[in-house]
């Protein structure tokens, strides 16, 4: 009954602290959220206040301590660690991102396909996505990059596969359950086409559900890239990237193990910090809570 | 007090006897029933001639397959195996081997000289079979079987090095096992299964992926090993490798890398041998590319190389600058009196001017609106990467572009190595303990077989074959002398390093020769545990 009165101008400002006071109480997320800020900040603009190039060898100065003028100290090639780092971070977090992207889109596309028409369409589409589900993601990925190589662009879309079948999933099923509601059936009878319905009244239905499969997804898209470069099939050297920084770091555990320790830190950072925003925001958005 | 401080010294000087005495005979009690734990790093081919049978087959299938000869743990002569007296004739155009008396295959089979002349006429030479390393021995022409136990190479030029190279993981294969097969060098059962040898150690087993499984062969010709089997291990990761040899899973691991020795000197159970070969790692630049027609270019690249910091960074300071392809471990072979590059920037910088290659305002050299960019692919493989990193470091300081593409290794060897599709590339060769390193820079390898470079100057062949045709030492010292001073001066390779070889092995293990891996698995008959 209550949800029956009239809308009155508060409403909205109720809404929105209520939403406020839900955030508040997540004060983990708030601190992911601002960790994840200052990752980004750091890789996007930190590299032009490093003196160093990423890529600029020195054989007379390898495997150094860290030092005011190399904050993390130099790798086995006299490379300075923090800038490779930070540029290594860049790959890292774009591929993470634009996986995420491609998985999303893909999924979303196909699973909103599926459960908005049904019918023959929806079995055939699901049926593909069961199948696609039932093999090992890993394995499928590796056997993408084997065959057709390991440009950044292809291992972005490579990781974005592994991802974008349980996006899929989900679109279904939630396109499935609003195609019925009687705000859809309007727009349809107003001729609204289905294009402009799912895009426009559905795909905002889902969008809460869908960012918090996204935010897991990225970090989970982070320690892909990092499991591929770590194999030697992801981001190929000179590139930098967390994966293949740890990959090279691997050959001189015993000499310098620390330089497995920074590449190491912050993967471990970055996808903590989108899997406790991603926790976050599911307490937030989730109704029930 | 004299005389008791003169008894006591005796007795001191008594037991320290009896201790020493009593301290060797301990020693050498060799501990028979040790089985020893071994690794390679894939599956082997156990067939030492069969195509793409390289590292991780070479050290088994010299336990496995006996050769005419094999190093001498002193100084690296070939010394009688199979084969137990060798002379030249018809003024260095033919060896004749006398063989080995009462030699029996693992199967019981007698060992003849038609093995021998089986495994040259009908495989190593056999140009249909491709043979591994078979461009070696291409100064053959065939092998004629005197006798039963008496076999003649023919050569069709002088070979004074082919006791060196028969020594080089050349193993004789048995005729009356695979004298009838199709293709002798891919017959599975034998290859991955249990093959017939002559080695002190016979395959029990071979689990592929997993371990091969040698025991004594109670028939080979030198008695029985004192070891009761050997077991190589396949273990990819060097570190893994590593890890398991401190754990005591594994008694020997070859082809160390430097960086891990630290772990493995202070753990009391192993010991690190500073072995040398006769192996130098390069820059290979392409003489089909007229850039290299010009001596000076490649002398100003070899001269922006820091060599002795990259031995430092990579090697952890392992290895020695090269002069040439020749060793130092040559010994009387090797002169150390040529041309040298040391480290200066800027003397290869004038050199580059001189050349016409002019600084461009993008740091650029270029010359005649062409700028001085070379095609570097590299293979993934121990420091290949690292190594042209930093040469590419050294090129951009004095001007010079490498464009660095990273190549999976089996890519690498397929486009770079054999079809020579590159501009530069930095790699290494391992060559038989001699001066003779024709097939590595004559004409005749150019393009085909292991000249890289595809360097070809008929001064340089001349040189060689003088060499080849020396058949006393003083003749060899002299000739080899000279193609050294050539070599450095015309610079068909940019010799970067001599590496020093790392073998981890248990401390129990006795009877293991330190000259060479090579060498110690030649030796395995010697091989064991104390007690």
């Amino acid at each position: 009954m209550i949800d029956a009165r009239p809308a009155t101008a508060a409403a909205p400002t109720r809404q929105r602290s209520r939403l406020l006071r839900k955030v508040m109480r997540q004060p983990l997320g708030i601190a992911a959220l601002a960790l994840l800020v200052a990752l980004v900040l750091l890789v996007s603009v930190g590299p032009r206040f490093v003196p160093h190039s990423p890529t600029r060898t020195n054989a007379l100065a390898i495997l150094q301590p860290p030092s005011p003028q190399h904050l993390l100290g130099t790798d086995e090639l006299g490379r300075d660690v923090f800038a490779r780092i930070l540029a290594g971070g860049r790959v890292s977090m774009a591929v993470g991102l634009f996986s995420m992207l491609v998985g999303l889109t893909l999924g979303i596309t196909v699973g909103g396909n599926a459960g908005y028409f049904g019918g023959r369409l929806e079995a055939l589409l699901m049926r593909l996505v069961d199948a696609f589900m039932a093999i090992p993601t890993f394995f499928l990925i590796l056997v993408i990059v084997t065959s057709f190589g390991n440009h950044p662009v292809t291992i972005i879309v490579t990781v974005g596969l592994g991802f974008w079948a349980q996006m899929a999933r989900v679109a279904h099923a939630e396109f499935k359950r609003f195609r019925h509601h009687e705000f859809i059936e309007a727009s349809r009878a107003l001729g609204g086409s289905h294009l402009r319905v799912m895009t426009r009244h559905i795909l905002p239905q889902v969008l809460p559900q869908a960012t918090v499969l996204a935010t897991l997804g990225v970090g989970w898209a982070i320690l892909t890239e990092a499991a591929l470069s770590y194999l030697g099939l992801g981001i190929q050297p000179p590139l930098a990237s967390w994966g293949n920084m740890l990959q090279n770091a691997q050959g001189y555990l015993w000499r310098a193990p620390v330089l497995a320790v920074w590449p190491g830190l912050f993967i471990a950072l970055a996808v903590l910090a989108f899997n406790l925003l991603g926790n976050a925001l599911r307490d937030v958005l989730d109704p029930r809570a | 007090m004299v005389t008791i401080s003169r008894y006591a010294a005796r007795l001191a000087l008594a037991l320290a006897l009896a201790l020493t005495g009593a301290g060797i005979t301990f020693a050498q009690e060799a501990d028979t029933s040790a089985v020893l734990n071994l690794a390679t790093n894939a599956d082997p081919t156990l067939n030492p001639w069969t195509p793409g049978a390289v590292i991780e087959s070479n050290l088994i299938n010299t336990v496995l397959f006996d050769q005419l000869t094999r190093y001498s743990p002193e100084d690296l002569t070939p010394s009688p195996a199979l084969a137990v007296s060798w002379t030249a004739e018809d003024e260095g155009m033919a060896w004749v081997f006398e063989l080995r008396q009462g030699v029996q295959w693992s199967d019981g089979a007698p060992f003849t000289a038609r093995d021998v002349a089986f495994t040259f006429n009908d495989v190593v030479l056999n140009a249909e079979l491709g043979a591994q390393s078979a461009s070696q021995f291409a100064p053959i022409e065939r092998v004629e079987v005197v006798g039963d136990h008496t076999v003649r190479f023919v050569l069709n030029t002088p070979f004074s090095a082919l006791p060196y190279y028969l020594a080089s993981f050349a193993g004789i294969i048995p005729e009356h096992v695979l004298g009838n097969a199709e293709n002798p060098l891919t017959v599975a059962s034998f290859n991955k299964g249990i093959p017939v040898t002559t080695g002190p150690f016979m395959v029990e087993e071979f689990v592929p992926g997993s371990f091969v499984r040698l025991v004594p062969n109670p028939l080979h010709w030198a008695g029985q090993p004192q070891l009761a089997g050997l077991i190589f291990r396949i273990i990819p990761d060097p570190n893994t490798q590593v890890a398991q040899a401190l754990a005591g899973q594994l008694d020997v691991v070859t082809r160390l890398s430097p960086n891990v020795i630290g772990g493995i000197e202070g753990s009391g159970r192993l010991e690190v041998l500073r072995q040398s070969q006769n192996l130098f790692f390069f820059v290979a630049p392409n003489h089909d590319d007229e850039r290299f027609s010009d001596v000076r270019v490649k002398q100003a690249l070899l001269l922006a190389i820091d060599r002795q910091a990259m031995i430092d960074a990579l090697l952890d300071g392992f290895g020695e600058v090269s002069t040439g392809p020749v060793a130092p471990m040559l010994g009387a072979l090797y002169n150390p009196d040529v041309r040298t590059y040391p480290y200066d920037p800027e003397a290869a910088g004038a050199l580059l001017d001189e050349a016409g290659w002019a600084l461009g305002a993008d740091g650029v050299r270029a010359k005649d609106g062409e700028r001085l960019v070379l095609a570097m692919p590299t293979g993934q493989f121990g420091d290949l990467v690292p190594a042209t990193l930093l040469v590419q470091q050294y090129w951009e300081d004095i001007g010079v572009d490498a464009d660095v593409r990273i190549m999976e290794w089996n890519a690498y060897i397929q486009e770079v190595v054999l079809n020579r599709d590159y501009e530069v590339t930095l790699a290494w060769w391992s060559m038989p303990p001699t001066a003779d390193v024709a097939p590595y820079f004559s004409c005749a390898a150019a393009h085909t077989g292991n000249n890289i470079p595809n360097y070809c100057s008929s001064e340089l062949d001349e040189l060689m074959n003088a060499g080849r045709r020396a058949l006393t030492l003083e003749e060899q010292i002299e000739a080899y002398a000279a193609m050294q001073e050539f070599l450095a001066d015309e610079l068909p390779y940019l010799y970067l390093w001599y590496p020093d070889i790392l073998t981890a092995k248990n401390v129990a293990l006795q009877g293991f020769p330190e000259i060479t891996a090579a060498t110690a698995f030649q030796h395995a008959v010697d091989w064991y545990v104390s007690r």
